[in-house]
């Protein structure tokens, strides 16, 4: 399954790389989500594990934007919590289109787990195809 | 008026003419003619009077005798019973003999002398006279009686006895215009007043004339103190009526329109006086140092709780209200007052006769005269006391505030470094059991990464409490009742907590919250275990409550209370500052993190509650949690911001 890693935290991106290729997935990494989508155009990856709090732009408008663009692409929010401020940072994911939700730091087997999960729902045939104009 | 004064007049030297007996009537007539005297004394050759001739006798006795009477002697017609006055007899006498003898002659004598001779017609001129004098005395002093009238400046009326008037000025005729027929003598008062009834020129008999007109009758019969009456055209009129000593009645009328607009005006200068002084509640004080007497204005009486009828306003009076720790001041300021000097203002405290204490800002000035001499003072009075509250209020949300913000900046830095925290933690966790599983079982490294793998397990969980404490996890929330979790927690509790602590519960129904039972939970556990604490090893209680509230933040909202209140050691203000600050802790060190009261802090927050702590050092704590009763899950207003 090709799966799109954006997260700002090279250490976390090198983990989930390691986690995903492990169990046999095909996976690319963005470090913020306007490189992120810039990588979704041209990799067309089933599944996005985005991370929330990010520079350039973060994971709200990364997770709005994909699921207006790609509505067949699955999404997976994770956050390690905020920074500042009094949000259900959860909640608004989901809100805006994020099929699961997980917090850092996560174990290995429940990440592959939702994704697998998440293959079923999808069914076959679901790749990162733009959505009709 | 004695008969000497017409003798006075008919001659300086007394004209006596006199003849004798024997003398002939003829002679005699033609002299009596030549003079004009109407008489003739006869006497004597001694000169004694023997008789009177007069013309009337010759007339008489020619009519009867014909003209050989003018041949008889004088003693043959003359009247021999001869009646005399005194000079010293008064006309009246004079006259009175005359009637009484038939005579129109009287001789006025004194002793045998013979002073003069007066006639009836004598008498009668000389009344005349006299009367005319008084007549014209009579109508000098008339015409000085309208003259005096007419220059009252005042109207002015006279009416007699049978009320009828007598006489009026201008001023009195100028008063109802329109009523110059009217205002003329013999017209009666009632006559007047029913007039100017007919042209409703009374404002106050409008609708009710005939019962207007008996009282005004009555006290015009009766006349008393001066009265007030209003005429329809505007005008004030004073009515001073008199009796006078010969039943009449004098009145005076004063115009007093002017006085009484001025009335008006003061009144109403007043009124604003005293309404501004209520709304800036401020009143104020004079008092006149030669009388010594104090007056206080209305706002004054208010704020001091008392009333002008009850309560005399002096110096003494005052000082019982002044709280005894202020006194000092007041006499200080009093002592600068008595030496004529202005005081500086000050702020003092009363207590009013209800028990209340109000503060007091007053601002003194001396009141001096031309000469410059200290004859008075003016203070106002400001009650600041609501003022002063406000000021507290304000300190206390302040301080709040900043207590709020310092909490708030703290869980922002704590929601950073959990945030970074968890990203770090995240290769450590998942390589370190990545490699752990790849390593044969007897390897010695895999008992060291068990070893990483437990450490970064506790730092997560303590992460988990930081984000807590910030408010970044949120829990689901549903319809929860409080009593209930409170009554599991103490059950729960009561297993741990040790045989000296003793838990008493207040606890009422409420109705259920929005929240999160676990997380409710949690906030009860940590408090009580908290509270046995502070109790240590000695012997407490603990007493939990649970209640309705009436909220004094949002009148509108319902709230419910949480208490727990121990009977253990108690806080000081340092500590108490401090306690809800993540990390902060009393416990010795490995006995806390420090995170426990600014987690439930956090928690108690992100319900919607607020969260309040009162401890006396040596009797206790209180921890009191208000929580807002609600029916609805609200959406966070950033999804549809972002959505």
């Amino acid at each position: 399954m090709k799966i799109l890693v954006i997260d700002d935290d090279d250490l976390v991106r090198y983990t989930l790389r390691k986690i995903l290729c492990n169990a046999g997935h095909v996976v690319s990494c963005a470090p913020d989500g306007r490189r992120g989508i810039s990588v979704l155009r041209t990799e067309h990856p089933e599944v996005v594990i985005t991370d929330i709090f990010m520079p350039e732009q973060e994971g709200f408008e990364t997770i709005r934007q994909i699921r207006q663009d790609y509505p067949g692409t699955k999404m997976i929010a994770i956050s390690g919590g905020f920074r500042g401020g009094n949000m259900d940072v959860w909640r608004i994911a989901s809100a805006l289109g994020a099929d699961d939700v997980i917090a850092k730091p996560f174990e290995a087997d429940d990440l592959l787990r939702r994704i697998d999960r998440l293959q079923v729902t999808v069914g076959s045939g679901a790749v990162a195809t733009p959505a009709s104009p | 008026m004695q008969v000497a004064e017409i003798l006075y007049r008919k001659g300086k030297g007394i004209s006596v003419f006199a003849v004798n007996p024997e003398c002939s009537v003829r002679e005699a007539a033609a002299m009596i003619t030549a003079r004009n005297i109407g008489a003739a004394l006869v006497t004597d050759s001694d000169g004694f009077l023997v008789g009177i001739l007069s013309e009337r006798d010759i007339v008489r006795s020619l009519t009867q005798h014909g003209g050989s009477s003018l041949e008889l002697q004088v003693g043959d017609l003359m009247t021999r019973s001869v009646v005399t006055c005194a000079p010293e007899a008064s006309v009246n006498e004079a006259l009175s003999l005359m009637a009484t003898h038939r005579f129109r002659h009287l001789p006025v004598m004194r002793d045998s002398e013979i002073l003069g001779l007066v006639s009836v017609r004598d008498v009668l001129e000389f009344r005349l006279e006299g009367l005319e004098q008084h007549f014209s005395a009579l109508r000098d002093a008339q015409e000085y009686l309208q003259d005096a009238v007419d220059n009252i400046a005042e109207p002015f009326v006279l009416f007699d006895r049978n009320e009828q008037l007598i006489l009026c000025n201008e001023g009195y005729v100028r008063l109802y215009p329109g009523s110059e027929d009217v205002l003329v003598p013999g017209t009666t008062f009632e006559q007047i007043l029913r007039d100017g009834l007919e042209r409703r020129r009374y404002v106050d008999a409008i609708g009710r004339e005939e019962e207007w007109l008996r009282n005004r009758l009555k006290a015009h019969r009766n006349p008393t103190a001066p009265h007030e009456t209003h005429l329809s055209d505007g005008r004030w009129i004073l009515v001073s009526d008199q009796r006078m000593r010969c039943g009449g009645v004098a009145g005076l009328r004063v115009d007093i329109t002017r006085l009484k607009q001025a009335e008006s005006s003061l009144r109403q200068l007043m009124d604003n006086l005293d309404r501004a002084q209520r709304l800036a509640h401020m009143g104020s004080a004079v008092r006149n140092f030669e009388t010594d007497i104090t007056e206080w204005s209305r706002e004054t009486y208010r704020i001091f709780g008392v009333t002008r009828e009850t309560f005399d306003p002096t110096t003494d009076n005052f000082l019982t209200m002044v709280i005894p720790e202020d006194r000092p001041q007041i006499r200080a300021m009093r002592r600068t007052i008595d030496a004529g000097r202005t005081p500086e203002p000050i702020e003092y405290r009363i207590r009013r006769p209800d028990g209340e204490i109000r503060h007091i800002y007053r601002v003194t000035e001396i009141v001096r005269n031309a000469e410059g001499r200290a004859v008075g003072m003016i203070s106002t009075l400001q009650d600041l006391t609501e003022m002063r509250a406000a000021q507290r209020r304000q300190s206390e949300l302040e301080k709040q505030l900043q207590h709020s913000q310092k909490l708030e900046a703290l869980g922002a830095l704590a929601g950073g470094i959990a945030h970074e925290l968890n990203n770090a933690l995240m290769p450590v966790l998942v390589l370190s059991k990545m490699i752990q599983a790849q390593l044969p079982s007897d390897d010695p490294h895999r008992e060291d990464l068990s070893i990483v793998v437990a450490a970064s397990e506790r730092a997560k969980g303590l992460v988990k409490h930081i984000l807590a404490f910030s408010r970044k996890q949120d829990a689901p929330k549903t319809q929860v009742d409080l009593v209930e979790v409170v009554r599991q927690s103490l059950q729960m509790l009561r297993a741990t907590l040790p045989a000296t602590v003793r838990i008493r519960q207040k606890i009422s129904p409420v109705p259920a919250l929005l929240g999160n039972a676990n997380e409710l939970e949690q906030v009860v556990v940590n408090l009580v275990n908290n509270a046995a604490h502070a109790i240590g090893e000695g012997m407490g209680t603990i007493t939990v409550g649970v209640g309705r509230v009436d909220s004094l933040v949002n009148n509108a909202s319902e709230e419910v209370g949480l208490w727990v209140k121990d009977t253990g050691c108690g806080m000081d203000a340092k500590t108490l500052d401090r306690i809800f600050e993540p990390f902060f802790t009393t416990k010795g060190v490995g006995e806390g993190t420090g995170l426990g009261l600014s987690v439930l802090h956090g928690i108690i927050v992100g319900h919607g509650g607020r969260m309040e702590v009162h401890s006396e050092v040596g009797k206790g704590t209180t921890f009191s949690i208000y929580l807002p009763v609600s029916t609805t899950i609200n959406a966070p207003a950033e999804i549809a911001e972002l959505a």
